[in-house]
């Protein structure tokens, strides 16, 4: 549990609000339920803030399949060879023994809303006053023809962080002078936006730090222009001459597919070959929040922009990745801030406790070679329509190296802190 | 007194460069600011001066009450608001604080006035750093003195 402690006012207000005010939800007997699936940023962060929150006054269960999780934000970092795969590894350990929240480490099945009860792949069920789903992404593996779950394990997409994030990284630390690595990039919306180049950027390091300068790493992507690509291409340019290639569709025309086989990438302008091909497809909400029906037709989970509760059902909040959430990216850091808001107005639902206007926030730091990092970031605020960008920043190209240095500190400090706040 | 730099602001000269200082309470001073710096540095354990220099810092700051916390911001913050509000502090600012964040510094147990002050600072465009610009750029006097109101309340031990 945390170490500080509160001088002027604390838990008494809280077993107040517990003890006397009328909850929304007022069982026969036991507290009220709180189930919490899936484990990263949005679900972490959820579960442990509700049960801080609330001391006890609330039951709180977090299902995630994983006993470890991996973090995709720093995966670039491990590819990159600044991190290793252990540090961006955590477990549940300090959610179960100093929060008290009951981890169980299980695949869930399906979410039984008229029973309010997450059904498990073993056919047990965990009732719930509130859910909160936090399932990150699908990946769409037929959005790229050819390409499937089979053919990630020749053709990695390293767009869930874990086995494939090392597999990418063997396949890159195997690449010669001279050879090509090709990226598929994905259409938006998708996890991360500036990813993708951030993860370009750092095979490119690796490349020029064993002095395969000759080497060299064509990106193909579905859009137009991407996040910070000015800062990018500035830095491509500067660190990684002649090494990374960025074509849009006005360039390849349209990627028609993939063939595992002889990885290759075909599109209507060329054929391109990779020792190591990278796919990262089209996204959606994961399947679980699909199949129980709170999807739109893009794929995501539309909710209320002042609470993150589900148009589709009042008894569930959808955050992270899964969710539409307006101007918001989908990253650890908008999945980190929405949680919040929804474990304010879970506690709210549950306990009476008090409710405030929801704000949002986010920030995304990306490295491009050794202390060169740059980063974008906003503050929202909810209207009526969706999640609204009220303030918002960017790097500038041509930052001093104090800058780009000091922001890639600040990444670092980030990571620990951001880390601290999901798994305790 | 020159203390570490704390989110890698630049270097003092080039201030008088930047932005023009809206709603600045009293034109704070380079000498203010690094004040700030250092309380803060001191409450988080990164040098330990003696008691006297300490308390000589913090005299100075009681003996300028206005220009402490500026004349706008109430001093009767909503810690419960504060609570709430805090939770998108500590994304970055981890609490409870560990001795490196990277150059994010700790902010838990900051004393109201110098953490009244910082975020002015930043709001005001005095501070550099672009993410604490943005999150002030949206936070009204009535947030900052319920954030102060509730870090205050907190220790860092």
């Amino acid at each position: 549990m945390s170490t500080f402690t509160r001088r002027r006012f604390g838990l008494v207000a809280g077993a107040t609000i517990a003890g006397l005010a009328a909850p929304a939800v007022l069982r026969a007997q036991g507290k009220p339920r709180v189930v919490v699936l899936g484990g990263g940023a949005g679900g972490g962060t959820a579960a442990r803030q509700i049960a801080k929150d609330s001391a006890g006054a609330i039951d709180v269960t977090l299902i995630e399949q994983n006993a470890r999780y991996t973090t995709c934000f720093f995966s670039n970092l491990y590819l990159g060879g600044y991190r290793d795969f252990e540090s961006i590894t955590h477990g549940y350990d300090k959610l179960a023994s100093g929060y008290g929240i009951k981890v169980v480490n299980a695949r869930a099945a399906a979410v039984d809303r008229e029973a309010r009860q997450v059904v498990m792949a073993d056919g047990s069920k965990i009732p719930y006053d509130r859910l909160v789903l936090s399932p990150g992404i699908e990946l769409i593996w037929d959005s790229v023809p050819g390409y499937s779950e089979a053919a990630s394990e020749t053709m990695p997409h390293a767009w869930k962080a874990g086995p494939q994030t090392q597999l990418l990284k063997a396949k890159l630390d195997a690449v010669e002078n001279g050879q090509q690595i090709v990226m598929v990039a994905p259409p938006n919306p998708y996890r991360c936006p500036p990813g993708p180049y951030e993860r370009a950027s750092m095979m490119a390091h690796v490349l020029k730090a064993k002095g395969l300068t000759d080497a060299k790493i064509v990106i193909l992507d579905p859009k137009p222009k991407f996040s910070k690509q000015g800062l990018f291409s500035e830095g491509w340019e500067k660190y990684y001459p002649g090494m990374v290639e960025w074509y849009g569709p006005d360039v390849h025309g349209g990627i028609k597919g993939v063939d595992p086989a002889t990885g290759s990438v075909a599109t209507d302008f060329d054929t391109f070959k990779g020792v190591l091909v990278n796919v990262i497809p089209a996204q959606r909400a994961g399947a679980i929040a699909g199949d129980a029906g709170l999807t739109d037709a893009s794929g995501f989970c539309p909710i209320d922009p002042a609470s993150m509760r589900s148009k589709a059902d009042d008894a569930i909040f959808v955050i992270g990745d899964a969710c539409i959430a307006g101007d918001m990216p989908k990253s650890a850091f908008s999945a980190n801030s929405q949680a919040k808001v929804a474990a304010m107005i879970v506690r709210g639902d549950l306990t009476g406790s008090r409710t405030f206007p929801a704000r949002y926030s986010n920030t995304c730091w990306s490295l491009i070679d050794t202390d060169d990092g740059v980063k974008v970031g906003a503050q929202y605020a909810a209207t009526d329509a969706k999640i609204a960008s009220t303030s918002s920043f960017v790097s500038s190209t041509g930052e001093t190296p104090e800058i780009r240095h000091g922001n890639y500190q600040e990444s670092v400090g980030w990571y620990e802190s951001i880390t601290a706040d999901i798994f305790g | 007194m020159s203390g570490t730099p704390v989110y890698q602001d630049p270097a003092p000269p080039g201030r008088s460069t930047g932005p023009p200082r809206v709603d600045s309470p009293g034109g704070k001073t380079e000498e203010g600011l690094r004040l700030i710096d250092a309380l803060q540095l001191i409450g988080n354990g990164h040098r330990r001066p003696g008691i006297l220099l300490a308390s000589t810092l913090l005299a100075l700051l009681v003996a300028v009450p206005a220009r402490a916390s500026g004349p706008t911001v109430p001093t009767d913050g909503d810690p419960a608001y504060g609570e709430y509000l805090s939770a998108q502090c500590v994304t970055c600012h981890r609490a409870p604080a560990t001795a490196h964040d990277g150059n994010i510094p700790p902010i838990v147990g900051l004393p109201s006035p110098a953490f009244v002050e910082a975020l002015l600072a930043y709001r005001n465009g005095q501070r550099d750093n672009q993410v604490m610009r943005n999150v002030t750029s949206t936070l009204g006097d009535e947030e900052i003195a319920a954030l102060a109101a509730y870090f205050a309340s907190l220790s860092s031990d």
